[in-house]
């Protein structure tokens, strides 16, 4: 009898040392992981949303959630590229739109090979990206001053080859449909956009997390001249950092044109804005330094389901950027500093 | 203890940044396994002849010898290369990577997939422990070097050095940044590391400090040369009179 009761006992606490260690596990992910804050924003935000409308949790709405958070998923990973080495970038829209109207012009207009067109677009975001990269770290402009040009410049290369319309199928006589618009389309059941956001934002987190360049990336934004002093050429890797902000800003706009079958120079109008409040949400500030990708990824796919519930129940898309900006200031308390100072 | 053969001589070393003359003319040497101190007032040009010596500054007139060879250091790589390593006041350590991440920061291990290096933190997490185990030290590798205690943090800054076996160690104020007790631990650690075949210049305006620790002491004002002194026959009143061109 009372060996059956130690028996007991003993299992008892078992369990609840395995309770312990669970609660203590899922604490520390959530308090002291670098996914475990953005994650609690997604829980906590689906829960919301779901209490307001159950329709939210439906896989249609979460399929739509996913693709319309595509595009933002991949411009965001660009930006946190930046941001993580203590920069900004706010021209990856007019990158996006840009290319959206250099890829409908030579596709449409042009009648260029589809395969061609992606590849020239890329190198389009590449060569931006490197203009940038070279102006900041060679001229010594901030990246604020220099990407800010290319936002009002690169619109305005939209406006000019797009002669200020859109660009689409019906801009040619007979009409030529878009040749990658297989990009917006389904492969089995799954929507291919999310397909390529998802890889590109695990790509990206494997890359960074794991690459020689990415403890590079984050040494710089930690402390660039501790990390130019031993030997880390910082410029090179700001120059990276702007490359593959400005192609994946590029492949971003290929998709948004894919997706709207139209090129359009004032298309991804206040994705520079979202990227980096998913950059925020996500957990990196904008020091640089610290945060993942992963948790950017879950950023935009917060600011998606912002706009998403905002019309599922039904509220005027005007309410979109308040509701946006309460959230952002709600999420920021997790990057928020400490000591006398707060800049 | 020391050799008479110098590992590193320096030969008229001149910089200017802009109107100033930071340093004019400096040529002195360092022998091996020894702690030669390199005292004088502010601006005086001491941490610029470091920054030239561990490649963060070029000189615009001047030559490097190590072990009797002329070199070219134009880079922290450059120095790195010929087993210069400098350890500054702050330690210059970026506070959001772990110890092994510093210490290998710009020379990490890795395993290349094509043009995809890949970096192997467990090696290098093992190659640190080694090391700092062998100064009969301990610290948590897996918490950022911003989550350090300054004695700590030069314990990597000092174990940095080590791991690639430097023939010639900087120090740039290394106690400046460090508690009474911590500064007290430090002094062997350079001492042994004297013993153990580095030679050291060390920076300091603790000039008791400089006393004690060093066996040479160069003595710069307003970026020249104006006395080397045997550290042993040298008071800190004088050191300071020289220091200011009162004598």
């Amino acid at each position: 009898m009372n060996q059956n009761i130690d028996t007991k006992k003993t299992r008892l606490s078992n369990l609840s040392i395995s309770g312990n260690r669970v609660s203590r596990y899922i604490s520390k992910f959530f308090l002291k992981s670098s996914y475990g804050k953005p994650v609690m924003f997604l829980i906590i935000f689906t829960i919301i949303c779901t209490i307001i409308t159950p329709k939210f949790l439906s896989f249609a709405n979460m399929k739509a959630v996913l693709i319309s958070a595509s595009p933002l998923m991949i411009i965001a990973v660009g930006e946190a590229l930046v941001i993580l080495t203590g920069m900004i970038d706010l021209g990856v829209e007019s990158i996006a739109a840009s290319t959206g109207v250099l890829i409908a012009f030579l596709n449409i207009i042009m009648g260029v090979f589809t395969g061609v067109c992606i590849i020239v677009a890329l190198l389009y975001g590449l060569l931006i990206g490197l203009l940038v990269g070279i102006l900041v770290t060679k001229t010594r402009i901030p990246s604020f001053v220099t990407t800010l040009g290319i936002y009002w410049g690169l619109r305005g290369v939209g406006m000019l080859l797009g002669g200020g319309l859109p660009i689409s199928p019906s801009s040619v006589v007979p009409a030529r449909p878009i040749g990658f618009s297989w990009i917006a389309g389904y492969f089995g059941k799954v929507p291919i956009m999310p397909l390529i956001a998802i890889s590109i934002v695990l790509v990206f987190h494997f890359y960074v997390c794991q690459s020689q360049r990415g403890v590079h990336i984050y040494a710089t934004g930690g402390d660039e001249i501790a990390a130019k002093n031993r030997g880390v050429k910082t410029d090179r890797v700001k120059i990276f950092v702007f490359v593959m902000s400005g192609m994946l800003a590029a492949t971003a706009g290929i998709m948004m044109t894919a997706w709207l079958n139209s090129g359009y120079a004032w298309s991804a109008q206040g994705y520079s804005m979202q990227a980096i409040a998913a950059v925020v949400l996500g957990g990196i500030p904008f020091t640089g330094g610290y945060g993942t990708i992963i948790g950017v990824g879950i950023g935009a796919i917060i600011i998606a389901m912002i706009s998403d519930i905002i019309t599922l129940v039904g509220i005027s898309p005007l309410y979109n950027y308040i509701v946006t900006a309460v959230i952002m200031v709600i999420a920021g308390s997790q990057i928020k500093k400490s000591g006398e100072v707060v800049k | 203890m020391k050799d008479e053969k110098a590992v590193l001589k320096l030969e008229r070393i001149s910089k200017k940044f802009g109107p100033v003359q930071a340093l004019k003319d400096v040529s002195f040497s360092l022998k091996k396994q020894e702690i030669l101190g390199l005292v004088g007032d502010n601006a005086a040009g001491k941490s610029t002849l470091l920054k030239i010596v561990a490649g963060v500054y070029s000189p615009d007139k001047g030559e490097i010898y190590i072990n009797g060879e002329k070199v070219n250091i134009e880079s922290p790589l450059d120095a790195q290369r010929n087993s210069i390593e400098i350890i500054y006041q702050d330690f210059m350590l970026t506070p959001n990577l772990n110890a092994p991440a510093n210490i290998f920061l710009g020379r990490e291990i890795t395993s290349n997939w094509g043009l995809f290096k890949r970096v192997q933190r467990n090696r290098m997490r093992e190659e640190v422990q080694k090391t700092i185990q062998g100064l009969g030290l301990k610290i948590d590798l897996h918490k950022l070097v911003g989550e350090l205690s300054g004695g700590q943090r030069q314990i990597v800054a000092i174990a940095r050095a080590l791991y690639f076996q430097c023939r010639i160690m900087l120090m740039d104020e290394p106690t400046a940044a460090l508690s009474v007790a911590a500064i007290k631990d430090f002094h062997p650690r350079v001492k042994k590391a004297r013993d153990n075949g580095v030679s050291i210049i060390y920076v300091s305006h603790r000039l008791p400090e400089v006393i004690d620790i060093c066996d040479r002491i160069v003595i710069l004002r307003r970026g020249q040369v104006v006395r080397i002194v045997q550290a042993s026959e040298i008071t800190i009143e004088d050191l300071v009179e020289i220091m200011v061109g009162a004598l």
